[in-house]
């Protein structure tokens, strides 16, 4: 229960793999942040994407922090009211979180990224000519996400 | 010729006295390095000089037994 | 030196041979006089004949004012020549009769030049000199030898002080290090400063040489001195070399400094943009670093600025586990493991029966309902912790995140006012030429970081050079003392001691003379510049200083440096004043035997200065030789010359036959009728 599994292969769709790569260079440190932040993106917009035929082993789950845990078992149990026999196995929090984050990655390039990829590619692909600002531009986006979310609370 | 000329002694008599302050034997062999100077490449001075060096010497030391 | 003659054969726009005499009898007023003037106009080869006596004196082909031309295009032999005789060559020579020291000379230095295929070959071949006495031998100098005769009557690094013209003597006032410390040499053989510079340096060897002799003769303690002494004078000799070479690269510094100033002097006007541009590119980079730190930072963030996107969950089970913690449901009062085996032993731990279908135990599973796993327990405190953690924080992250992106914000709009004010500077400082100004302005920075670093090391150098001559001093005493102690006086160490006494001697002499030299040089120079000078000058400048190293300075009537700021005219005449001071300095009060040959004389000159060269140079020279033009001799400046008796020779350079020139002698009376009238104002 909750036991924040280090053994997990986390999956990301084939399609990202190499946006994966890109933002986890340009905008944060490693796979489980870009990872985590899509996750959010998709639990705030409550969209969630199975991944496609072809996923990729993105990262060990060793690496998602205890924080980024907890967060992941809120959004399961806020999902599934409290119960908490759902967030017994790790696997299947990490599952559901795979994809959150693939539908969280899917709005992130509908809403934000598209100026920043390269348009020739199939496989989106951050275009390093104009990505230098990206970090900030990331920073507001997932800031604007919040403050609609303050506007909701606040009406 | 210009009224605000100045006074100008001659260049080697300017030389030769201010080399009259110092002793005879040192005015002496002074006057004659100047004179080789004149005419002479600087080897050739130092050449030359030396039998005056050794001829003002010794008239020194004779004059000083 | 007394030019007589000059015959030209071939050479340069004089096709055949052809033949002036100069005015060279100075020995009374209304005799043959000692001005010559040749009259052209340009082109005519006023300066071919300038060039043939340097040609003539010194084989040079090449003059001061030829600056960058390429030698191929100076050519010496006569163009229509060659061109009569293509295929063959072409003899052609400058003779130069003149007598210096009561003997009579004729130079002659002869060239031969063929046309081949268009392309003119010139060589030197032959240079004849013979030397006549007052007792009438004559002799021909070994050709090997003619070279140094003629550098005994006319240094060739002075002879632009006599050979010159007269718009570019003003240069002399500008020479660089390199030029001046030739011209200083020059001078020093002038005034006779180089035979005391041999001698002292003749003195010092033959003192060393002595030195290290008697010190083999000398007891132990004494050559002991004596070895310190000599290692003490190598020690000076290096410092002071070392101070001189300072001295030379911080002359070299402060002209090329004066240089780029002169030339940043272009850029006045822009000067303080270029400050300006260089103040907005620090701030530029300053910025773009705070810019890469910040989203460096904010890449730190994104964790926390994604968690509060799912605040709501957090909050949400947080709230959930908090309520039943508070209510005691978690950890709950009764483990389910106890609460399940009463219900399977229908006995509660008070032994009361625990029936099927009872109140008891009705109440007792509603107990077990509300009863979670203690693994689930455990994993929800956890949870409820950690969540408690994350939402306490929420607020913090918000406001850290709105401030990183505020901040930021901030850093762009001042890039972007940095970038539109740099843009601006750049459009205001414009073409590239203008930026080269920054260049220059780093490059002055270079030197004026040399020129400290100069002047540090020349002032440790003169303290070391001051303890040295002081520990000399003392050593000289010791070497006294045991000397006497010792009674030495063997011839040897007379010798050796009559030899340093007389190198310390010329010494001495040395630094009195040269300083008074140029003190004397620059009196004359000052009271000739004061003749020279129209009234205004007159009343701006006083005093002509020759520095050090001979190169020139002039003081305001303030006492202050004033070169800067004084005309090419006055520079001229300031030039021209020095002159007259070496030469009459140099020939001991009396008028030099050294011709002034000037080309263009008073091109520069207003009218009031070249009635004063008229007035003043007869009398001064032995012999003025002036290359002229229709514009700078007219009527006014002949009536003026003729006034003074000395004009003995005219010449007047006429166009012949295929653009060659001819030499025409013409009576002095008749050169008003000759010449043009001066312009009226």
């Amino acid at each position: 229960m909750m036991k924040m599994d280090g053994e997990i292969r986390v999956k990301t769709d084939g399609l990202y793999g190499r946006l994966y790569n890109d933002l986890k260079n340009s905008v944060a440190g490693d796979f489980h942040e870009v990872f985590f932040a899509c996750a959010c993106i998709g639990y705030k917009r409550q969209q969630r994407k199975s991944l496609g035929k072809h996923r990729d082993e993105r990262f060990w789950s060793k690496t998602i922090t205890p924080r980024e845990w907890s967060c992941y078992y809120a959004m399961v149990l806020a999902d599934c009211d409290m119960d908490f026999a759902v967030v017994q196995d790790d696997k299947k929090v990490i599952m559901k979180i795979e994809e959150y984050a693939n539908a969280g990655m899917a709005i992130l390039i509908e809403e934000r990224l598209h100026d920043y990829l390269l348009s020739s590619t199939e496989e989106p692909q951050l275009d390093p000519t104009v990505s230098k600002e990206l970090p900030k531009d990331f920073l507001h986006f997932l800031f604007e996400q919040e403050e609609s979310n303050k506007a909701d609370r606040d009406p | 010729m210009s009224k605000n000329e100045p006074d100008l002694p001659e260049l080697n008599a300017l030389i030769s006295e201010k080399l009259s302050a110092f002793p005879p034997g040192v005015m002496k062999l002074a006057t004659k390095a100047l004179q080789l100077s004149d005419q002479l490449p600087e080897q050739a001075v130092v050449e030359a000089l030396m039998g005056h060096v050794r001829e003002i010497a010794r008239q020194q030391g004779g004059r000083q037994r | 030196m007394i030019l007589h003659s000059l015959k030209l054969c071939n050479f340069r726009q004089f096709k055949g041979e052809q033949q002036l005499a100069f005015a060279d009898d100075d020995r009374k007023v209304g005799g043959g006089g000692n001005v010559t003037v040749i009259f052209g106009e340009n082109g005519r080869g006023k300066t071919g004949i300038f060039r043939a006596v340097v040609f003539c004196l010194f084989g040079e082909r090449r003059l001061s004012q030829d600056g960058d031309v390429p030698d191929a295009e100076l050519q010496l032999v006569n163009t229509s020549a060659l061109d009569e005789n293509t295929g063959r060559p072409v003899k052609a020579y400058v003779e130069l009769q003149f007598s210096h020291k009561e003997k009579h000379y004729i130079l002659r230095r002869t060239l031969l030049a063929m046309d081949k295929n268009g392309i003119t070959h010139e060589e030197f071949t032959e240079v004849t000199m013979m030397e006549t006495r007052s007792t009438g031998n004559s002799l021909a100098v070994a050709p090997v030898d003619i070279d140094n005769v003629v550098a005994t009557i006319l240094d060739r690094r002075v002879k632009d002080y006599f050979l010159f013209d007269g718009e570019k003597i003003e240069r002399l006032t500008r020479a660089d290090i390199s030029q001046r410390r030739e011209i200083a040499k020059g001078i020093k053989n002038l005034l006779n400063v180089d035979a005391l510079e041999i001698a002292r340096r003749a003195m010092d060897k033959i003192t060393r040489t002595l030195e290290s002799d008697a010190r083999e003769q000398a007891s132990p303690e004494i050559a002991k001195l004596l070895k310190q002494r000599n290692d003490n004078e190598e020690m000076q000799r290096q410092k002071k070399e070392r101070l001189e070479e300072c001295g030379v690269e911080g002359d070299r510094g402060r002209s090329e400094l004066a240089r780029v100033d002169r030339e940043l002097e272009n850029f006045k006007d822009i000067r303080h943009l270029l400050q300006e541009r260089k103040t907005a590119e620090d701030s530029l980079a300053a910025l773009d670093k705070r810019a890469a730190e910040a989203l460096e930072q904010m890449k730190a963030y994104t964790g926390r600025a994604a968690a509060l996107l799912v605040g709501s969950a957090v909050s949400a089970v947080f709230e959930h586990i908090d309520a039943r913690h508070q209510k005691g449901e978690i950890p709950s009062e009764i483990r389910k493991d106890l609460i399940e085996k009463i219900l399977a032993k229908r006995e509660c731990i008070c032994g009361t029966a625990v029936c099927d279908g009872t109140k008891e135990q009705r109440c007792i599973r509603e107990w077990l309902a509300r009863t979670a796993d203690a693994g689930v327990e455990d994993a929800a405190l956890t949870l409820w912790r950690d969540l408690n953690g994350i939402r306490t924080h929420f607020d913090d992250d918000r406001m850290h995140v709105q401030n990183q992106l505020i901040a930021f914000g901030n850093i762009r709009n001042d890039l972007a006012n940095t970038r539109d004010r740099l843009s601006g500077i750049r459009k205001a400082i414009g073409t590239s030429d203008r930026q080269d100004a920054s260049e220059l302005d780093k490059h002055r920075a270079q030197i004026d970081e040399k020129l400290r670093k100069l002047e540090a090391e020349a002032i440790v150098l003169e303290d070391e050079l001051k303890q040295l001559l002081q520990d000399h001093a003392r050593l000289s005493a010791r070497i006294k003392e045991e000397e006497v102690k010792a009674n030495r006086h063997d011839e040897l160490s007379r010798r050796a001691l009559l030899a340093r006494d007389t190198r310390d001697a010329l010494d001495t002499v040395y630094a009195e003379f040269t300083r008074e030299i140029r003190d004397i040089v620059g009196k004359a120079a000052t009271g000739f510049f004061q003749e020279l000078l129209d009234q205004e000058g007159r009343v701006n400048l006083r005093t002509v200083v020759v520095n050090d190293n001979y190169s020139l300075q002039v003081l305001d009537r303030w006492d202050r440096p004033f070169l800067a700021n004084i005309s090419a005219g006055q520079r001229q005449v300031m030039s021209i004043a020095f002159i007259a001071a070496l030469a009459q300095t140099a020939a001991c009060n009396k008028t030099l035997e050294m011709p002034l040959f000037m080309d263009t004389p008073f091109g520069r000159l207003s009218t009031e200065h070249r009635k004063n060269l008229i007035r003043f140079i007869p009398g001064l020279a032995s012999q003025w030789v002036l290359l002229a033009t229709d514009t700078e001799f007219r009527k006014l400046e002949a009536r003026l010359l003729r006034s003074g008796k000395r004009w003995g020779k005219f010449y007047m350079l006429r166009a012949s036959e295929g653009g060659n020139t001819s030499i025409e002698e013409k009576n002095v009376s008749d050169a008003l009728a000759l010449l043009k009238e001066e312009d009226v104002p």
